[in-house]
């Protein structure tokens, strides 16, 4: 494949690209000749599952498609100039593992982006013809956009070898590429942001400014919020995948380097997670500010039961990432001295997610409405906020405390204060864990305005300074440490490796039930508050039923990237591009 | 009554113990939710029980977590895999095998469907707000009356007090000793031919909780007064306006506080 | 290892099953269904305007999603059980009739906000909520019965209705 010149690559790219535009376009033109026209009120129905179920599944495939080839470069970017930095070789070829993963992964992409083009118009004429008329530009800037991105990718995937004695700008074409991403991120965001929040239209819908259509109060904050999702979505898909070539791989060799790239990527896709509850109320106060109604809907009305299963979702991720640390202990020499403090991590992150998932208001059974009311007298107490954000941060500090213990269960502190350092790190934790307790009980005693604009920032604020403090604590303490060994990298038991897995799985399924959510926030709206939706599929399904139809298509999902992994091994195999040369 | 949902806690607990001293996690493991499941259940001693739903959920969290917490480390993984080991390879335990496979869980499935299937008697759900909230202002015999903010007026007689309580007590037994009973516990020679039983004052959760105007908005309009929200079908209580006067339904008022030991809330 | 990307598959499936059966079996089901615009017709008697305004708060209206029925802590908006009393109240106060104040609340909400509450409330005539004249004036009525004497009618009170209407549109174009 890396043998493949640079210059046909790129004729390769441009003609696939220009090949899927052409039919998307073509099959559009005669699609709307051969169908019949379109019902009164503007729909065509799509066969069996209906147009909402298809242009649901499409629309979120590819979305989840994008999200990983917008999130994958930026760290495989990061990586490279790590590489050229340190000129660490193992760094470099992580970073073309991943740039390999999502120059690949384009194809699909632009081939799901391309159903999706022809399906809406068909689908949804009148909709679109609104869309086209208000931000019909930003969508040729897309297309021209999309070419160049497109470009500097197979130029970038291409050029690697070839570049190799001038990494440098081989990194700043890297850094067009996520520019490039960025942008085209920008651009679609503002058309959803459009749907949800409206603004720059009269109340007709006719178009007063167009930058005002584009600048709406989602669409910068939902912007960092898929980025940041991006990142950590894109990590989950590449541990997932040094999973799966952990799992077939037959060499002590390469296990031990994709053990090494699923735990890397893992961390990459948990550390960046830790921003998302940030970015997520970002989003939700411009919700908010946009629509008060919209925002309580979202959190509290109908999408409130949603907010459950999200607990349970996050708090299985938690789950599964603190496993894989705690069995990586396994692995370090030296690790078995911190299995005894896993027990009591284990404690506080059982406790942590029972309060998590514990429902504010609870479905009864008859007797039990009887009994007590719609609200439990002391469950409706750890089903409210004060208590999910104090379980929350408590959950997030195990979490980074299993990730110190990883990190310095191999090592032996050397610095003379080392007895004083570890005190100080007890303090710190045993501090902040109070301090996120007493601000959590506080929080019951405040109006819901003071806790939610106050209390919970200071929170997170109190997290994140103890694990920055803890941060520079350990890496002062560990300089220079005694190292007892080195990890064993590819010692690991096969069962690890599933709750990587288990973490993408999750992420994605997440991924799927939050874009339904902020899809069905708008309810029976195409364009809140501006176009109406007539159709027969204007309702919001049962949870079940969005449950059922975000499984099915995060098991295709997975389906077309196990073919993607499984064609880059075929390739690596016929290139001999072994996977075990490093 | 035999408190049973402690006893499996403390079962379990001790399972969970004697398998830690003979290291055999996957009893430990079992021990373990047998005992938070009685735990939840014997929360039904101190609080309202638990609802079935969200033990439910807990088990399945804890059965997830400590699953996780024992196949950490390589050895106690193995050890809590032996039993399992044992029972589907060990030569010796083929009975053991045939019955599990061909008698228990035919039967543990036959279980589940049968709880799935079997009818309930239940009525359809609706959550009665036994206490709604009074409109804030009512007719009474035609005059009306502010009830948000309404006071007793005859408390304001100090002096005549335990006369007002006497009278009351007339009133009451003339007109609700037969449902709200004797000992004014709600159990009246009549109140079992209603459904839901008549209140009782006494305790702290009927009157105690509510402030004098709602007792005499509730006294006056009876049934008919009630919000959709509280069924007014499903209560018997009369509208005391036809039968008594305002200062009648004031001193039986004061009657049912005085002699239950509880005061009107005030906030 | 041969067979693993199989066994991979297989847990990709099950957990997504796990997460189906979830999400079918143990949250509550039910839909949400865009609602029916109501229409009221000529002569309406007071008492089937209220039924019809209770109606309106609980689906089209969305009422319930801020106001809670009963009063209780941390409330994000005036309680409606006692809402009747307030408009009166409140209407004195600001030397209206309560008819004109119990428009104003619903078509101009911002204009005059109960004490301890945030502006917050969206204009109800407008999208998305949209309710029409008709509609508006049954949520009055309903609101009026909670605590007070309901005065307003259909279509008798269209006028003040649309004044306030007016002076929303005035204020919007500021």
């Amino acid at each position: 494949m890396a043998d493949v010149s640079v210059k046909k690559g790129l004729t390769k790219g441009l003609i696939k690209l220009t090949v899927l535009l052409g039919i998307g376009f073509i099959f559009l033109f005669v699609l709307g000749r051969l169908l019949p026209a379109p019902s009164e009120d503007g729909y065509r129905v799509f066969p069996v599952i209906g147009s909402r179920v298809w242009v649901w599944i499409i629309a979120q495939l590819h979305l989840n498609f994008a999200a990983f080839v917008l999130g994958v470069p930026i760290f495989a970017v990061s990586m490279e100039y790590l590489s050229w930095r340190r000129s660490d070789g193992r760094l470099d070829r992580i970073a073309y593992d991943f740039t390999k993963l999502f120059t690949l992964a384009y194809t699909i992409t632009a081939s799901i982006g391309t159903i999706l083009l022809i399906s809406l118009p068909v689908l949804y004429p009148k909709f679109m013809d609104h869309m086209m008329r208000i931000l019909g530009p930003t969508w040729w800037l897309y297309i021209v956009v999309m070419y160049v991105e497109v470009m500097v990718c197979y130029y970038y995937y291409y050029s690697w070898h070839k570049m190799k004695n001038n990494k440098g700008a081989h990194v700043a074409i890297g850094g067009l590429l996520n520019i490039m991403g960025v942008i085209m991120l920008l651009i679609t965001s503002s058309w959803v942001g459009y749907m949800t929040t409206p603004g720059g239209v009269s109340e007709t819908g006719e178009l007063i400014s167009r930058w005002h259509a584009i600048k709406t109060h989602m669409w910068i904050p939902l912007s960092i919020h898929r980025l940041v999702a991006n990142v950590v979505f894109g990590a989950g898909i590449a541990a997932s995948y040094a999973a799966y070539r952990f799992i077939v791989s037959e060499t002590d060799e390469d296990r031990a380097y994709y053990d090494w790239m699923g735990y890397t990527s893992a961390m990459i896709s948990i550390g960046f997670s830790l921003i998302l509850p940030g970015v997520g109320y970002l989003l939700g106060v411009e919700i908010y500010s946009f629509n008060e109604q919209m925002g309580i809907q979202l959190m509290g009305g109908f999408f409130a039961w949603l907010w459950v299963m999200q607990a349970i979702l996050i708090g299985a991720i938690l789950m599964f990432v603190n496993y894989y640390l705690w069995i990586s202990l396994n692995k370090m020499p030296g690790g078995e001295r911190y299995f005894k403090y896993v027990k009591y991590l284990f404690i506080v992150m059982l406790l942590g997610y029972a309060v998590w998932l514990t429902p504010h208001s609870i479905a009864l059974s008859l007797d039990e409405a009887r009994k007590m009311g719609t609200y439990h007298p002391v469950l409706g107490n750890l089903g409210v906020m004060a208590a999910k954000n104090t379980a929350v941060v408590i959950t997030y500090l195990v979490t980074f405390l299993s990730f110190a213990i990883f990190k310095m269960s191999n090592k032996e502190p050397v610095v003379s204060w080392a007895k004083l350092g570890n005190a100080l790190r007890i303090i710190i934790v045993a501090g902040s864990t109070v301090a996120v307790l007493a601000i959590g009980v506080y929080s019951y005693m405040v109006s819901s305005s003071v806790r939610v604009k106050v209390l919970s920032p200071i929170q997170f604020g109190v997290f994140f300074l103890s694990i920055i403090a803890l941060f520079i604590l350990d890496a002062k303490m560990f300089k220079n440490a005694k190292i007892i060994g080195a990890p064993r990298w590819g010692k690991m038991p096969e069962r690890s490796q599933y709750a990587l897995i288990g973490i993408t799985v999750t992420f994605t399924w997440l991924m799927g039930m939050m874009g339904y959510m902020r899809s069905g926030g708008r309810q029976y709206w195409h364009v809140y508050g501006i176009i109406k939706d007539t159709s027969p599929d204007a309702f919001l399904p049962t949870h079940g039923f969005a449950a059922v139809v975000t499984s099915i298509l995060t098991v295709i999902f997975f389906a077309l990237m196990g073919l993607l992994f499984y064609g880059i091994m075929k390739l690596e195999k016929k290139g001999g591009q072994g996977g075990a040369k490093a | 009554m035999l408190k049973i949902y402690p006893v499996i806690a403390i079962i379990g607990l001790v399972i969970s113990i004697g398998s830690v001293i003979r290291k055999s996690p996957f009893f430990n493991f079992t021990g373990i939710l047998v005992c938070i499941y009685g735990l939840l259940k014997s929360a039904e001693y101190v609080m309202p029980a638990l609802p079935s739903q969200v033990i439910l959920m807990y088990m399945a969290m804890s059965f997830f977590s400590f699953f996780i917490y024992f196949s950490i480390q390589e050895e106690t993984f193995k050890a809590f895999l032996e039993p399992m080991r044992a029972v589907f390879a060990d030569d010796n335990k083929a009975l053991l095998r045939v019955l599990i496979v061909f008698i228990g869980l035919p039967l543990f499935a036959g279980y589940l469907t049968y709880v799935k299937v079997k009818p309930t008697y239940d009525p359809p759900v609706s959550a009665r707000i036994v206490h709604p909230e009074p409109p804030s202002q009512m007719d009474f015999r035609g005059k009306s009356v502010n009830v948000l903010g309404l006071e007793n007026p005859l408390r304001k007689d100090a002096a005549n007090f335990a006369k007002y309580v006497e009278e009351g007590k007339k009133i009451y037994y003339q007109n609700c000793f037969f449902c709200h009973g004797d000992d004014l516990d709600g159990k009246g020679h009549l109140s079992q031919a209603f459904n839901p039983v008549p209140l009782p004052f006494r305790g702290t959760d009927t009157i105690a909780q509510l402030p004098e105007s709602f007792v005499f908005w509730r006294v006056s309009k009876g049934w008919r007064g009630l919000p959709a929200g509280s069924g007014p079908w499903n209560s018997s209580m009369p509208s005391f306006e036809d039968f008594l006067t305002e200062e009648e339904v004031w001193k039986v008022i004061m009657f049912i506080y005085d002699s239950t030991g509880n005061k009107p809330r005030s906030w | 290892m041969k067979g693993g990307a199989i066994k991979l598959f297989i847990v990709v499936v099950g957990i997504n099953i796990f997460f189906a059966y979830i999400g079918l079996y143990f949250l509550p089901q039910s839909q949400s269904l865009p609602p029916k615009t109501i229409k009221v017709e000529k002569g309406i008697t007071q008492d089937e305007l209220v039924t019809l305004g209770e109606t309106i708060i609980f689906s089209k209206g969305q009422c319930m999603v801020c106001h809670p029925m009963k009063q209780e802590t941390g409330m994000r908006a005036p309680a409606i059980a006692t809402i009747g009393a307030e408009i009166v109240k409140s209407a004195k106060e600001r030397n209206m009739t309560p008819e004109a104040y119990v428009f104003e609340a619903l078509v101009n909400p911002g204009e005059y906000v109960q004490k301890g509450f945030e502006n917050m409330m969206p204009p109800v005539h407008k999208p998305p909520t949209s309710l029409t004249e008709g509609e508006l004036i049954a949520v009055a009525a309903f609101l009026q019965s909670k605590g007070a004497n309901v005065t307003v009618s259909y279509p008798e009170s269209i006028p003040v209705l649309q004044e306030q209407i007016k002076i929303e549109a005035k204020k919007g174009g500021k």
